[in-house]
Order: C-alpha cells, then sequence, then structure tokens
C-alpha cells in the first residue's frame, strides 16, 4: 500500500510535535489508544479562556504513518479554531484531506477521539460539562 | 460443515490448548484432504482444495496464541473490536515507555538501549504471567466474568507487542 504524498509530508515533516503542561488550567489533554495496533496518541490544546480560541496545539503519536499524519494534520486544524469549531473536526475530513485508503481510516478515528478527549479535558478544568 | 475451528479439530473449544497434538491432527488432516489424491474428479477436487484451506486457516488460527485469544473470545461472545477502550493509566504507561525507547534508540547508547530492554522484559513477563493465570484460571472455572479480563489483558499484550518491535528495530541498528 502505498501513502498519499500529504501523508508522506506530514510523516517526514511532522507539525507541532511536543507537550504542553498539562497541569495548566487552560491546557486540554487527549491520550488515545487503538489496541489493534498498538498505536498511542497525545493530543493537547492551549485554550485562551477569554476568547475560547485554541492558541496552540501539541501531539506525539507512536503509531504508523497515517497516524503520525492524522494528529499532526488535526493539531493544524485545530490552532486559531473556537474550542466549538473544533468539536465538530470529523474523521472523514482527515481522510479526505489525506487521501486515507480504508484500512487506514481507524488512524483518523483516533485522532478525532484524541480531539474530543483534549476538549473534554480541558472543560472538565473549566468546571464545564463534557460534550458528546 | 464444522461450526467452529475447535470442531473441526474435534477439540472442545478453549483459551489453552496442546499445539503438538493440535498439529499432528493437522498434518493428518492435511494429508487425508491432499488434492494430489483427488486429481481426475473435478467434484472431489475442488472438495479437497477447501477442505485444505478451511485446515490451514483452522490451524493458523488456533496454533498461535495472538489469533487463538481474540478468536475464542468472539465464540464465548466478547469480541475484539474498535471500540474497546483501555485505561488512560495504562495508555500513559505505554507513551512512556514508547518515549523512553524512542529516546535511548535515538541516542547510540548500546549500553542505555540494553538496560530499557532489560526493564521492558521484566514488564513482558508480568503481563505473560497474568495473562496465563487468567486464562487458566477461566479454563478451570468457566466463570464468565474473567472473560472482560481476559479481553483486556490480550488487548494490552498488542501495546506491549508494538514497544518490543520498536525495541526490536533500534536492537539491530
Amino acid at each position: 500500500m502505498a501513502y498519499s504524498e500529504k501523508v508522506i509530508d506530514h510523516y517526514s515533516n511532522p507539525r507541532n510535535i511536543g507537550t504542553l503542561n498539562k497541569d495548566e488550567n487552560n491546557v486540554g489533554t487527549g491520550l488515545v489508544g487503538a489496541p489493534e495496533c498498538g498505536d498511542v496518541m497525545r493530543l493537547q490544546i492551549q485554550v485562551n479562556e477569554e476568547s475560547g480560541i485554541i492558541e496552540d496545539a501539541k501531539f506525539k503519536t507512536f503509531g504508523c504513518g497515517s497516524a503520525i499524519a492524522s494528529s499532526s494534520l488535526a493539531t493544524e486544524w485545530l490552532k486559531g479554531k473556537t474550542v466549538q469549531e473544533a468539536m465538530e473536526i470529523d474523521n472523514m475530513a482527515i481522510v479526505e484531506e489525506l487521501a486515507l485508503p480504508p484500512v487506514k481510516i481507524h488512524c483518523s478515528v483516533l485522532a478525532e477521539d484524541a480531539i474530543k478527549t483534549a476538549i473534554n479535558d480541558y472543560r472538565s478544568k473549566q468546571g464545564l460539562e463534557a460534550i458528546v | 460443515m464444522d461450526s467452529n475451528y475447535f470442531d473441526h479439530f474435534g477439540i472442545a473449544i478453549s483459551f489453552v490448548v496442546d499445539t503438538e497434538k493440535l498439529r499432528k491432527q493437522y498434518l493428518k488432516f492435511s494429508k487425508l484432504n491432499h488434492p494430489d489424491f483427488a486429481a481426475g474428479d473435478d467434484q472431489a477436487y475442488e472438495n479437497a482444495l477447501m477442505q485444505t484451506s478451511i485446515n490451514n486457516q483452522a490451524y493458523k488460527t488456533l496454533s498461535e496464541t495472538n489469533q487463538r485469544i481474540p478468536y475464542v473470545l468472539g465464540l464465548l461472545g466478547h469480541s475484539v473490536g474498535h471500540e474497546d477502550k483501555l485505561p488512560p493509566a495504562f495508555l500513559m504507561d505505554m507513551m512512556e515507555w514508547n518515549e523512553r525507547i524512542m529516546d535511548v534508540g535515538m541516542s547510540d547508547d548500546k549500553e542505555d538501549l540494553n538496560q530499557v530492554t532489560e526493564d521492558f522484559e521484566k514488564l513482558e513477563g508480568e503481563y505473560e504471567t497474568k495473562l496465563n493465570g487468567l486464562l487458566e484460571r477461566y479454563e478451570s472455572s468457566k466463570e464468565t466474568s474473567l472473560l472482560q479480563e481476559i479481553k483486556e489483558s490480550y488487548l494490552q499484550r498488542k501495546y506491549l507487542l508494538r514497544i518490543r518491535d520498536s525495541i526490536n528495530k533500534f536492537a539491530r541498528l
């Protein structure tokens, strides 16, 4: 199976690799895993508490090229969005953007899970209810 | 037509399999249904091909622990799927192992790599013992409440196998 050019681009030149301080009140952390392949993905957002806009996003993923590309792309998309807008990022948009083949769709699902988990972690720190 | 691969070999559904016995049975069936013996008779030949293919698949599934466990879980109504999630503390642990191995692997320090490998082997041993213990407990008690734990333990093993792969990759460099 050949990776698309966009996957290779994100894989060889990943955006926003790194860590944010998970103890900060305005940082949300999403840690998710895919048991079928043993991939683990950590995605973090830093939110401006006044505007609700995501100012920074970082990730670290141990997984295949598609999992790395999916999370790298996700951090790019997250920056500048409001938390509300970020909640609407759909895994199929990632699939389309990266031209992921059917066997790699679960990598995009993992990225979407990571986004939602990070947002809900942030919301719970702010004393807000989780959104599904 | 057998309803499952255990039926195929005439043994009871079980997480624990006598692989030596299984292999003998597999070879016996392979011989019995060898397509060469059916040459000339199209119907019999087709049938022999099909039997051989089922026999191969059945043997592969039951002889490999990694395939047998999810297969038995499925038969017992506890299929493994995408929606199965492990607790965050475990994932955190796996993240840290991955990071540690990546750091050591990149640093080119053989001694550090040996140390991590040694530590990781200890962890692998612990998880292996835990899983085997659960499987034996289930087989002697048939306590269905153990199945969820077996599934979790099997899934954890998948993460460890992946980390093992990256250790092996670095060891070869």
